[in-house]
């Protein structure tokens, strides 16, 4: 007898191998949403084929699924708008063996219209409205009506006190339809059609682009502008339509169809009003349009479709959406990307990664995770390793070039992709053509990144690789070999003062001594600051942190879980210590002398250092800004610091908040079980059950405990989440504060020298000031009265007012 | 007509990337797409309409389906297993050359999230790294991301791989191979020089 095991047949892992004799409803809706799903990817017989196929089967299973395949048609044309064509026409063949079904598709499409609205999920009802213009397309949607929607949207830019992002979208949701659709429509309304787009242009001619420099990736004009996106795309529009709507790109399998598709009836759109504007509705920001490349860049083959061509959009659009499908699944998102239909007309490598690094670099942040694009690109790698590893080389090279107007977060975007992903290819790159860099000061933007990059290539490997993958000539550029500065290390001339004591703590830890030894040994550091009448000696000793703690971290200093180790069991001597503001600050410097050639370990520190409270927020904020630090101020590990410092702030005020909120409907839910405990307890009960009469006064005062502590628990949580709430607002003022005060220094310094005030580091400070707006908007966004009344005013110096208000201008 | 007909009675043939070619019943009605697994897009779909049973079905499929566990012997019996591994913000990260660092790790690691700890495993006799390590991260999404990002790519030039831990316990840090290393270095045939060369058993031989 063969000793088969269960695995062998069918697949392994997958499926129970338990088969079901009968046909259960599960397995069927299982297989409707398969074939739904599956439909348009690859397949030996044609796009038409599987299409009408599956139309008569779905035809057939109305009468006992008809509410299953409306919800799943309803989903795929929401989540799948990467193969909106390959549906629509789905659902006109539908429509034109049933018209029902189609009367209630559209219904079911548009009540999730208005759900995906009301929700703030503007780019799922994007999807879906362009669905609904293809719909005309195959005769399920008559195009007046269409039309009546449209002048609804565009009826929004009418209204008056609306953020300008509202109108912003209705309009964006008309004019990105056109391609589909554009063709149709005018050929049944041209007149409504023209006087529409009258309306847009006379709203797009007067709205305001105060965002636009703080969303754009390079601050240059050339090669590429970088658009706004609806300038871009009116831009493209109109070009559409000077060419009559000719449009080649979209795949439109509705074509084969239409003998059996305009015979069908088709249905009118309800009237729809688009819902009005609450305070708690959140419109997609303003962007910028991200070129890197045009038809010169790809040196052989299909050409690239123009910026303003409405191919370009379609393109950019589709993939983009590829991207928000399958991220999580980088080698599924990698194969969709590279088998996008058409790509033989088009310069596909080129457009995947000029798509890619758009969302890498969008401001204020990436669609996803930054990390998620490294991987795709090193699975497009090894999909295509004959051609798109030279693509992205070539990318590279031109920013590299451009890096002079790159935007400063860009750039820190670029140096993280750029090692992780030499990382992945055993460091292996060109260094002798980035020479050029050489010869220039070392802030200049090309050989800064360069020492940035290697300084990040080092944290992936070890410092002596780098030395060997660089030319010999790029040693200025070498990353400092990550050793610490134990200042008591040698015997010299003049022996510092504290010498003797950091012997003595030495040998005290060795000896495992605890932290109350510690203390008193400590005890007999002379303070410098301090006068000679002053007994107490527990005030701020500068001294005495440098000497244990330079002590502690040279015993710890083999590697982070030392480090870590040693400032835990010694917490309660670092608590003390640091009692003061003066003693939170002093405490980073000295970490900061001790560490100074290793920032990988200042960084993992300075967490530790907050997340066991012996610094706070403001000290490390403190700290960065202050003139000892002045030299590191343009280097990139500074400003990781700074924002992992104000996450940690803002993921402490969101934790105590739903603590709080919690507690709240935990009080919520007694009280009505309180209610419902009287009910219960009414005078029938008392006469007929004297026993629960003897036990209500008890259980009344077990439910009042109970209630009672749970308020003092919420006015506790209540009292947190202010404080924490004040520490957090406390902390954007102290960085506002402080950036104000060295861009106000600088830009007075050089108007009274009569300077160009675009020095290097005047750029690359003012992009820094920009980044806490853009990373934290939504936080900021709270404080935004404070700040105005305390720190943004009409006095300040308009370089530095403009970021405000290019700030205020993404939500308007 | 529809798709009731062919449900029954129809042998598990191995499936066809297409759908029906023809109207009726298509030749490959069956519910599991060519290559085993589900598309993530029908996952995408699936998970917006799943009704409650269909997620306890699906999770007993799994249950029923599972691999043995890749260390041996497993821990605790398998559904408690199952549900910490669910839930765990831990990572198992193999395939790790002795002499990558725990700084090194971090950087990597903390691409995806921030990093609450790293435990680096260690030889039990000569307390060395022995090519693995325990990385914990405070969220499990952070984790999640980890898996889907840095598991299978390079660390120091080698593919690692990361799989949900249970969550350390103090002593799991040691390799449990009789030499003091991993178990999988105690019978590997190939030279690998990041790994102590050939495996242990080649050695004594």
């Amino acid at each position: 007898m063969s000793r088969r095991r269960h695995s062998d047949e069918g697949d392994a892992g997958s499926q129970p191998h338990k088969r079901r004799r009968t046909s259960e409803p599960i397995e069927i809706e299982d297989r409707l949403e398969s074939l739904i799903c599956r439909v348009g990817e690859k397949s030996t017989s044609s796009l038409e084929s599987n299409l009408e196929g599956l139309a008569g089967v779905l035809e057939a299973d109305l009468p006992n699924y008809k509410g299953k395949i409306l919800r799943i048609l309803c989903a795929v044309a929401r989540l799948l708008p990467e193969k909106l064509t390959v549906y629509t026409t789905l659902v006109g063949l539908l429509n034109a063996r049933n018209y029902n079904f189609g009367g209630e598709f559209v219904e079911a499409m548009i009540r999730q219209l208005k759900e995906t609205l009301k929700s703030n999920l503007y780019s799922e009802a994007l999807y879906l409205v362009r669905f609904l213009n293809d719909l005309v397309n195959c005769h399920v949607i008559a195009a007046p009506s269409m039309v009546a929607m449209f002048e609804n949207f565009v009826s929004v830019t009418q209204e008056e006190d609306i953020p300008q992002v509202r109108s912003d979208w209705y309009v964006y949701a008309v004019l990105s339809s056109l391609p589909w659709v554009g063709k149709e429509l005018y050929e049944k309304k041209d007149v409504e059609m023209d006087r529409l787009f009258n309306q847009i242009e006379g709203y797009l001619k007067y709205r305001q682009k105060t965002h636009v420099p703080m969303l754009q990736v390079w601050t240059a004009e050339k090669p590429h502008p970088q658009e706004e996106y609806l300038d871009c795309l009116w831009a493209q529009v109109q070009k559409l339509k000077k060419d009559r709507w000719q449009e080649r790109h979209i795949l439109r399998p509705y074509i084969a169809f239409d003998s059996v598709l305009c015979e069908a009836l088709q249905h009118n759109l309800p009237p729809f009003t688009p819902p009005a504007h609450s305070d708690d509705a959140v419109y997609p920001m303003p962007h910028v349009v991200f070129r890197m490349f045009d038809y010169t860049d790809a040196p052989e083959g299909p050409v690239m479709p123009g910026s303003h061509s409405v191919e370009r959009f379609v393109i950019e659009e589709n993939l983009h959406c590829i991207i928000k499908s399958h991220w999580r699944e980088r080698k599924t998102c990698a194969a969709q990307l590279l088998s996008y239909p058409g790509k033989n007309k088009i310069p596909l490598n080129y457009h995947i990664v000029e798509v890619i690094f758009g969302e890498l670099f969008q401001l204020p942040s990436p669609p996803h995770i930054d990390v998620m694009y490294t991987a795709l690109l090193i699975e497009l790698c090894k999909l295509q390793p004959g051609s798109l590893p030279q693509v992205l080389a070539q990318a590279t090279e031109m920013m590299y070039m451009r890096l002079d107007t790159m935007n400063t977060i860009c750039i820190d975007r670029l140096i993280n992709w750029f090692s992780h992903h030499l990382s992945n290819f055993q460091f292996r790159w060109s260094w002798d053509d980035w020479a050029d860099c050489l010869t220039q000061d070392i802030e200049k933007p090309k050989p800064k990144f360069v020492k940035e990059v290697l300084e990040k290539c080092m944290r992936l490997s070890y410092h002596q690789r780098i030395v060997d993958i660089v030319p010999p000539s790029f040693s200025a550029l070498i990353p400092a070999n990550p050793v610490c500065s134990y200042k008591y290390e040698e015997e010299t001339e003049c022996p510092l003062p504290g010498l003797a004591m950091a012997t003595t703590v030495s040998n005290a830890i060795k000896n495992r001594a605890s932290n109350e030894e510690i203390l008193i040994v400590l005890k007999d550091v002379p303070n410098p600051n301090q006068d000679d009448d002053d007994d107490e000696g527990d005030g701020f000793n500068p001294l005495k942190i440098e000497v244990f703690l330079q002590t502690l971290l040279h015993l710890a200093a083999k590697s982070f879980s030392h480090s870590f180790s040693a400032l835990a069991k010694f917490h309660e001597v670092l608590k003390n210590l640091t009692d003061s503001d003066e003693g939170k600050l002093h405490i980073l410097r000295v970490l900061y002398e001790f560490w100074r050639n290793h920032p990988q370990m200042i960084s993992v520190l300075v967490d530790k250092l907050i997340r066991t409270q012996i610094v706070d927020c403001a000290a490390v904020a403190n700290w960065i800004f202050s003139p000892e630090m002045a030299h590191d101020f343009t280097r990139f590990y500074v400003w990781e610091i700074l924002h992992s410092t104000i996450r940690k702030m803002n993921k402490h005020v969101q934790k105590i908040q739903k603590e709080l909120d919690e507690a709240k409907e935990k009080l919520e839910k007694q009280q009505n079980k309180k209610v419902e405990k009287q009910i219960f307890l009414t005078a029938e009960t008392l006469l007929f059950k004297p026993h629960i009469r003897e036990h209500k006064d008890d259980m009344e005062k077990n439910s009042e405990d109970e209630e009672g502590q749970l308020e003092e628990q919420i006015e506790r949580l209540q009292e947190k989440v202010e404080s924490a709430q004040s520490e957090q607002k406390n902390l954007f003022l102290v960085i506002f504060q402080r950036f104000i005060m060295l861009l106000t220094e600088h830009l007075v310094r050089c108007e009274t020298s009569g300077v160009d005030i675009n020095t290097t580091w005047y750029k690359n400070c003012i992009e820094r000031l920009q980044q806490i707006f853009l990373m934290h908007h939504v936080i900021i966004q709270q404080y935004m009265g404070t700040l105005e009344n305390l720190l943004f005013t009409a006095e300040l110096d308009h370089h530095i007012l403009a970021v405000y208000q290019q700030f205020c201008a993404l939500q308007l | 007509g529809g798709i009731c007909g062919s449900v029954s009675g129809s042998a598990p043939a191995p499936c066809p990337d297409a759908p029906a070619a023809e109207p009726g019943p298509p030749a490959s009605a069956h519910p599991q797409p060519s290559g085993g697994a589900w598309t993530p897009v029908t996952e995408k779909i699936r998970h917006t309409l799943q009704s409650p049973a269909k997620t306890d079905s699906a999770a007993q499929r799994s249950f029923f389906s599972c691999n043995w566990p890749t260390r041996w012997p497993p821990q605790g019996n398998r559904y408690e297993q199952e549900k910490l591994l669910k839930q765990s913000c831990t990572l198992y990260v193999g395939n790790l050359s002795f002499y990558t660092t725990e700084e090194q790790v971090h950087e990597l690691f903390s691409k995806s999230g921030d990093v609450k700890r790293i435990i680096i495993g260690l030889d039990k006799v000569k307390k060395t790294a022995c090519g693995f390590c325990f990385v914990e991260y405070y969220t499990r999404a952070d984790a999640e991301n980890a898996m889907r990002f840095i598991n299978g790519t390079r660390l120091d030039d080698r593919i690692i791989r990361t799989d949900w831990d249970a969550g350390f316990k103090e002593g799991r840090q040691f390799g449990r191979g009789k030499s003091g290393g991993q178990v999988r270095d105690e019978y590997r045939q190939d030279y690998d020089p990041a790994r102590g060369g050939y495996g242990k058993l080649v050695q004594k031989s």
